[in-house]
Parts: structure tokens; C-alpha cells; sequence
């Protein structure tokens, strides 16, 4: 303990020495630091701003279905319904860390308006339970619905333009009802919706439920839709689900397991922050070893003198190595808060962004500097600085006594 | 002059050479900057041309020729859109060369129903032999079979109909249109096959049916769309002027194949911003290390420019010495990393790289690197321009030494 504070010391007066080197691969260090932990808060922005806008928008936290509905259920609905069990929904609303809980009826039709004829995915919705789960989608036209069994209908964006139909305006939806008969209801266009996935506001409309049901000619649900406080809970909550509720009725999905594109996305992006990482990581370890390798040189003299001695070339070399764990540590701190500063003033303006694929707008950027993110960056200063310092340490600690005190001279 | 430049050239190259560990490093860090370069173009364009191909062949054809707007609210009200004797604009276009084929499609929107439920779908009628040739291994069949001409009231699913509605060949579904005038149609069809296209959103809407076929719903021998499959994708914008010389004035729309795929712009969009912060990082890469190791080399020669200027030599020789020797060490290393870039590129180009699907898709795909002449030259080039604008700032310095200190330096 007492030779390694001793040895820290030592390599910490070595790097003041000279200051102007060490301030050089300080910051070469902590900008390879901050352009990787700007990298990596970036992709950690798009990966819970995507996950906010999923739940938010369509899926919520946690889905109570029947069991198989979303294998086979979505091809015979009606055969899959929850029944309209408002005590259970109360029950549930209870729990702790649910913030709303609200059936949702899925359906799907004709919509037309005049000539114009479109095909839509409906979704029959208590206006009141959805809000909080649907903060994300946008109404940017119009408002939102009213109640439960309004004559109102709020439109995708996309299928509004395909329509051609404008806050308003009165359509029709066409269904066929679960005995086969054609159904029939008129409502008014209140408001039209985006949301970052420009597929489902192609295709999609909100009913009020009452109006869905009496289209569809059934009662109940084709799923209990839970917001919870934070995503972290949706598994903890699912198993306190099935602690109560009959397993043989329901079925509890996660939001992870319906959300394709997200789990895609979080795949495709880490591996691609990992080759940022690589090559951050190379580097810094060029260059450090570089500088290492330089003062290696410079203090040929001195390395002789100290083997000459007596000391072990082991010290030599962990002196040398230390060095550039302590340059690491250094650099890697400075990094983080330089990256941490830039991310809040970064943050703060936003960086424009174009919209991505499969979506119709494009959005604000922002860095999320998350605590994982300030440990990887230490991890990764300090294990490519050690890296580096490896190879002139070995070098300076073979040194031949007699020709290295003559060095220069 | 000639010979004096020769002169000064070879003294660099010498200069270069003499510290071979240096140098090597030097001479590593341009040419491994240089082929990172190329092989993460030959990555972004590899993802563009398979992308392009993947559109092409799955749904867009390379040109598509309609009635003016039908592209745009078309399929409002597609009565309106019909293209009354395609054979003369057929004719015409197969004549045209660099045409592989010629293709009819009517497009249109309608539900289908299994019997439970309704699904609204994107409906295609085609000429599925032709067609056939078109899709290739780009639209994989992963139950029953494709299309064929004869198939009376036969129909293709997209994977994900398939899965919404519980479709499995042999199934037999209701396909109601609406006409114009608020009139319906219906038809009863058989399930072919169900096939899988690139794109996930496409297979979750997507039915095939044959022209024939689609005529009858709509009670009609016109079609919407004219496509061109050409031999080339990169003639694509020559065959789309072309055509419009010829079609243009009788209210005709050409349309380009990406000018159809939003999902194409977009992540051309995304990969290029992508990319290009990859490029500036490696760029960054090699600045730093090149200027590092000049850096350094320099130091170690203090001694050496200080007696260069004590015998006489000015300030400028020794500067433009040293910038002469990035020059060299720039290009030494410039083309070493083109040949190195391109034997990587083509190495991983014989394994190719798997690659997970993508978002919006359900298959994965084998990358591959492509190496384009100009993007392996544009790339030295970088590699060249970097070395010797990472050896200005140390040359300067290294010219305004101090005569008497320099001499004395390491002492």
C-alpha cells in the first residue's frame, strides 16, 4: 500500500514536470472522452425518446389481453374479447405505479367521405383514461375527443390527406359486424393526429369506445391498455398481475415484446455506438502511446540513472504504466465534465434533425448524459491509457544502464 | 530546377526512411486512415445499392408511368387515373433500349375479409409471369408459391395480412372494393402464397392478385401504372427524361424509383449524416496521430535543423523540407492505405458481413463492400491533404528555432 502511494506520487510529480505534454495528452484523451460520451448520449436521447413515443402513443406499459390475442386474435377479434368488467378496471386503476388503465377496442373498416373510399385501422378509446398513455400523439389540428360516446373521430394524419377530409368534415365508417351484416356509423373529424411512426398515422383512427362498440355490435374489449410510472416497472408489475388475476383468462404482454422497430433500432444503433468506441478508443491509444513513447526518450538518462540505482526494471515499467493510468483517470474525469457541460448546452438548443425512416416529421434532437454513460467513459480513458503506456514502459524498463546514462552526451 | 527538385526529394525520402520505426508508425496511421475511409464507404454505399435494389425489385419497378397526380391522391379515387390503351405506350417503351421489360399493374385500395375480421390492403393487380422476372430473389415466398398467369382468382399476401388475418395457403378470402359512385364490388379468391418483401410495413398491407383479375373487379381492360425494369438501376434518370420527352404532353406522370420510396430518402438521409460524423472522426484520427509522430520526429531532429541553419540554409529551406517530407510520407501512405482499403474491401466482400434485420424489416441481409474507383481516389486524397496539413504547424515551429539553442538542445 505504502510502495503504491509512493509510486503514485512519484508519477504524479513526473507528470508536472512537464506540464505543457501532460496538458497536451490530457485533452487529447478527454476530447476522445467527450466525443464518445456525446456519441453514446446522443443514441441514449433516441433510444428513450423512442420509447417514450412508443408507449406514449400506441402500446402503453403493459397490455391485458386474452390469452393468444396477439398471435391469433387479431385475425377473429370478437372471439378474443375481454368482457366490459369496469370493478376489475377499477381494481386495477388501484394498484400502486399505475398511473391510468383503459380498454381499448381495436377495429378495422371502410371510411369514406364523398367519393373517396380508404381503408383504416380503428381504435375505439375512452377519451378520459387515454390521455396520459397517449401523451404523444400530437393533435395538431382540432382537439381531442370529448366522451365516451361523442359522434367524433380523430384521424391519422395520413389517412386524413388520403381522405382528403378536414376538421369538420362528416365520414362515414363502413364495418363488418362480428355476424357478417355491414355496419354503418357517421361522425365528425374533431382533430388529426401525428405520431413519430408514419405508418400508423397512414392508417389509423380513434373512435370514442361507445361508438366502436355499437359500430361493431359488441360489448368489452380487445385489450386493457396500463401506464405505469416509469418502464422499469412493467415486469415487476406483470408478475404481480398474475399473482391475482386467472392466468387462463388473461394475458399480460410487456410493451417490449410488441415493439419491433424499437428493439430493431436499439440494436442496429448500440453496435454502431460500439464502432464509434473503437475508434475512439484506437485512438486515443496512438496518440497516447505516442507522447508515452517520446518521454520515454527524453528521459533516457534518467532511466538509466535510476536502474543504475539498483532498482528493479519492474519498478521502471510500473512506473511508466502508472503514468498513463494516471493521464487516464485525468483525462477521463476532465472529459466528463467537459462532455457533461457540453451536453446540458447542447441540450438546451436542440439539434435539428431530419426525419428519420418511417417518419413524417422531423424532431429535436437532445444528449441524455446518464450515469452509465460517465462509467464507460472512465473505463474506456482508463483501459486505453494503460494499453498505451504498456509498450514504452517495457521499452524504457530493457534499457541498457551504461548507454542510457551516456545518452545525449 | 528539375534536378534540384529531384535533389530535395530524395534528401526527404531519406530523412523519411531513417528512423524506420517512425517512419512505419507514420506510414501506418495515414494508410489505416485511409482504408477506414474507404471501407466505411463501401459499407454506406453497399447499404444504398442494396436498399435501391431492394425497392426496385419488391415494388416500385426502376420508372413507373401514370396519369398525371395519380401518384399523389390516385388511389382516392383511381376510376379517374385509368390508362386506356397501355399497349401503344408499352410498345413504345420496349423499343426503347437498355429495357429489360415492360409491365402493367392496376393498384388499388379495398378490405379483405377471412370470414372474421376485415383488414384494409393495398391491392396490385399484375402480370405475374412478367412480374415474376422482375421480383426475383427479392421477394422470398415463405409459404406456397408465387403467382402465375393463369391463376383465376388465385392471390399473394404480404406476411404480416398473412398474420393479421390467420391466412394460410389454400385459405379462401373476400376482397370488397368500392367503385365509383359509392357502388361495392366483391371477389372471392384463394391464397397462393405469402411472401416477404424488405420492408415489414409494405408485407403488413400488401396483396397480389393477377391483372386479369383485378380488371374484372373494377369492371375494367385499363390500368393505372406503366412500369419500366431496366438493365441498369444507374440509367434509371436517363430512361425517366427519355420517357418524358415521348409522354409528357398527353398528361402523363414519370416517376423515378426513389422518388416513390420515402423510406429510401430518409435513411440515405440518416446514414450519410451518420457517416459523415464516422468520416470526421476518423479524419480526426489521422490528423492527430500524423501530427503526433511529426511532432515528435521533429524534437528528436532539433539538433539537426539547428546545424542546417548555423551553415546557412534559411528559415524557409528547412519549413519547406519539412513539408516536403509530409508530401512524401503523405502519398507513401496515401496509396498504401488504397491498396490496403481495397484488399479489405474485397476480403470482406468474399465472406460478406451478416448483418441483423434492420428496423422495419423481418430478414436479415449479407453486407458487402463496395469499392468505387473515385471514392478509393477521393479517399487518398483525404488521407494525402491531411498528412501535409498535420505537418504545417510542426514545420513552422521547427523553422523558427533558435539557431544557438537548437545546436545545444539534448545536451
Amino acid at each position: 500500500m505504502r510502495q503504491l502511494i509512493s509510486d503514485l506520487t512519484i508519477a504524479t510529480r513526473n507528470l508536472s514536470r512537464n506540464l505543457r505534454r501532460t496538458a497536451v495528452s490530457t485533452l487529447t484523451v478527454a476530447g476522445g472522452i467527450v466525443a464518445f460520451a456525446m456519441a453514446s448520449g446522443f443514441m441514449a436521447w433516441v433510444f428513450e425518446d423512442m420509447r417514450d413515443s412508443t408507449v406514449r402513443s400506441q402500446l402503453g406499459h403493459v397490455q391485458i389481453v386474452r390469452p393468444h390475442y396477439f398471435d391469433k386474435g387479431i385475425a377473429d377479434p370478437y372471439n378474443y374479447l375481454l368482457n366490459a368488467d369496469e370493478k376489475m378496471l377499477a381494481k386495477l386503476a388501484e394498484i400502486d405505479g399505475v398511473v391510468s388503465v383503459t380498454p381499448r377496442l381495436a377495429f378495422s373498416g371502410l371510411a369514406s367521405l364523398g367519393d373517396a373510399t380508404v381503408a383504416f385501422i380503428g381504435e375505439g378509446v375512452s377519451p378520459q383514461g387515454e390521455r396520459p398513455i397517449s401523451a404523444r400523439i400530437n393533435i395538431d389540428q382540432g382537439r381531442d375527443l370529448q366522451g365516451d360516446n361523442a359522434a367524433e373521430v380523430l384521424l391519422g394524419e395520413g389517412l386524413a390527406a388520403n381522405l382528403g377530409a378536414k376538421v369538420g368534415d362528416r365520414i362515414v365508417l363502413l364495418a363488418t359486424t362480428e355476424q357478417g351484416g355491414a355496419s354503418a356509423v357517421e361522425t365528425e373529424v374533431v382533430g388529426i393526429f401525428n405520431t413519430t411512426t408514419k405508418e400508423f398515422d397512414d392508417h389509423a383512427l380513434r373512435l370514442p369506445i361507445e361508438r366502436a362498440r355499437h359500430l361493431m355490435r359488441v360489448s368489452g374489449a380487445t385489450s386493457w391498455v396500463m401506464l405505469l410510472d416509469s418502464h422499469t416497472l412493467t415486469q415487476p408489475m406483470i408478475r404481480q398481475l398474475q399473482g391475482f388475476m386467472a392466468t387462463d383468462l388473461y394475458e399480460f404482454v410487456p410493451w417490449t415484446s410488441l415493439a419491433d422497430f424499437y428493439n430493431k433500432t436499439v440494436t442496429l444503433f448500440s453496435s454502431q455506438v460500439q464502432v464509434v468506441k473503437v475508434i475512439i478508443g484506437l485512438i486515443i491509444v496512438l496518440s497516447i502511446s505516442n507522447t508515452q513513447t517520446m518521454s520515454v526518450l527524453e528521459r533516457t538518462t534518467e532511466i538509466g540513472t535510476v536502474l543504475a540505482l539498483g532498482q528493479k526494471r519492474s519498478v521502471v515499467m510500473r512506473l511508466f504504466v502508472l503514468e498513463g493510468v494516471l493521464l487516464g483517470i485525468l483525462g477521463g474525469l476532465l472529459g466528463i465534465v467537459m462532455g457533461w457541460g457540453l451536453s446540458l448546452a447542447i441540450s438546451a438548443v436542440g439539434i435539428p434533425m431530419p426525419p428519420a425512416p418511417g417518419m413524417a416529421h422531423g424532431f429535436t434532437a437532445k444528449i441524455l448524459f446518464t450515469p452509465g454513460i460517465a462509467v464507460e467513459s472512465l473505463s474506456l480513458a482508463v483501459l486505453t491509457t494503460l494499453i498505451a503506456g504498456l509498450l514504452p514502459a517495457y521499452r524504457a524498463s530493457r534499457f541498457n544502464i551504461v548507454d542510457s546514462i551516456r545518452y545525449n552526451q | 530546377m528539375n534536378s534540384r527538385f529531384l535533389e530535395n526529394a530524395l534528401f526527404a525520402l531519406r530523412n523519411i526512411f531513417r528512423q524506420r520505426a517512425r517512419a512505419v508508425a507514420n506510414l501506418l496511421a495515414i494508410a489505416l486512415g485511409v482504408a477506414g475511409l474507404i471501407v466505411v464507404g463501401g459499407f454506406v454505399q453497399d447499404i444504398f445499392v442494396q436498399l435501391g435494389e431492394a425497392i426496385i425489385h419488391g415494388q416500385t419497378g426502376h420508372v413507373q408511368i401514370s396519369k398525371e397526380g395519380f401518384q399523389r391522391v390516385g388511389l382516392r379515387s383511381p376510376e379517374k387515373y385509368l390508362i386506356e390503351k397501355p399497349e401503344l405506350i408499352r410498345s413504345q417503351l420496349k423499343a426503347m433500349p437498355g429495357t429489360s421489360a415492360v409491365l402493367s399493374r392496376i393498384n388499388f385500395t379495398g378490405t379483405l375479409n377471412n370470414g372474421r375480421r376485415d383488414l384494409g390492403v393495398l391491392g396490385e393487380g399484375i402480370e405475374a409471369d412478367l412480374e415474376s422476372q422482375l421480383t426475383g430473389i427479392y421477394v422470398r415466398y415463405t409459404e406456397g408459391r408465387a403467382l402465375r398467369d393463369g391463376d383465376k382468382y388465385g392471390m399473394v399476401i404480404g406476411q404480416g395480412v398473412a398474420k393479421s388475418l390467420d391466412l394460410a395457403p389454400g385459405d379462401r378470402v373476400a376482397m370488397v372494393v368500392s367503385l365509383s359512385e359509392g357502388a361495392v364490388n366483391t371477389l372471392d379468391f384463394e391464397v397462393i402464397g405469402i411472401f416477404q418483401t424488405f420492408s415489414k410495413d409494405f408485407d403488413a398491407r400488401a396483396v397480389r392478385i393477377t391483372l386479369p383479375d383485378a380488371g374484372e373487379l373494377f369492371g375494367t381492360s385499363a390500368v393505372h401504372k406503366i412500369i419500366m425494369v431496366l438493365n441498369e438501376t444507374g440509367q434509371s434518370s436517363a430512361a425517366a427524361s427519355a420517357v418524358r420527352d415521348l409522354l409528357q404532353k398527353d398528361g402523363m406522370e414519370v416517376t423515378l424509383w426513389h422518388e416513390l420510396s420515402d423510406f429510401y430518402t430518409k435513411t440515405i438521409d440518416l446514414y450519410d449524416r451518420q457517416f459523415g460524423v464516422m468520416r470526421l472522426i476518423i479524419l480526426m484520427m489521422v490528423l492527430l496521430s500524423v501530427s503526433n509522430t511529426i511532432n515528435m520526429t521533429l524534437f528528436e531532429r532539433t539538433r539537426e535543423f539547428g546545424t542546417i541553419m548555423a551553415i546557412g540554409s534559411p528559415p524557409s529551406a528547412v519549413f519547406s523540407q519539412i513539408i516536403l517530407e509530409g508530401v512524401l510520407v503523405g502519398a507513401c501512405g496515401a496509396v498504401r492505405g488504397m491498396a490496403l482499403g481495397v484488399i479489405a474491401a474485397w476480403g470482406i466482400s468474399a465472406i460478406g458481413i451478416p448483418m441483423p434485420p434492420p428496423p422495419n424489416a423481418n430478414i436479415g441481409y449479407t453486407a458487402y463492400i463496395r469499392v468505387a474507383i473515385d471514392s478509393v481516389l477521393i479517399a487518398g486524397l483525404i488521407g494525402w491533404v491531411a498528412t501535409i496539413l498535420a505537418s504545417i504547424l510542426p514545420a513552422r515551429r521547427a523553422s523558427r528555432l533558435s539557431v544557438v539553442d537548437a545546436l545545444r538542445h539534448g545536451l
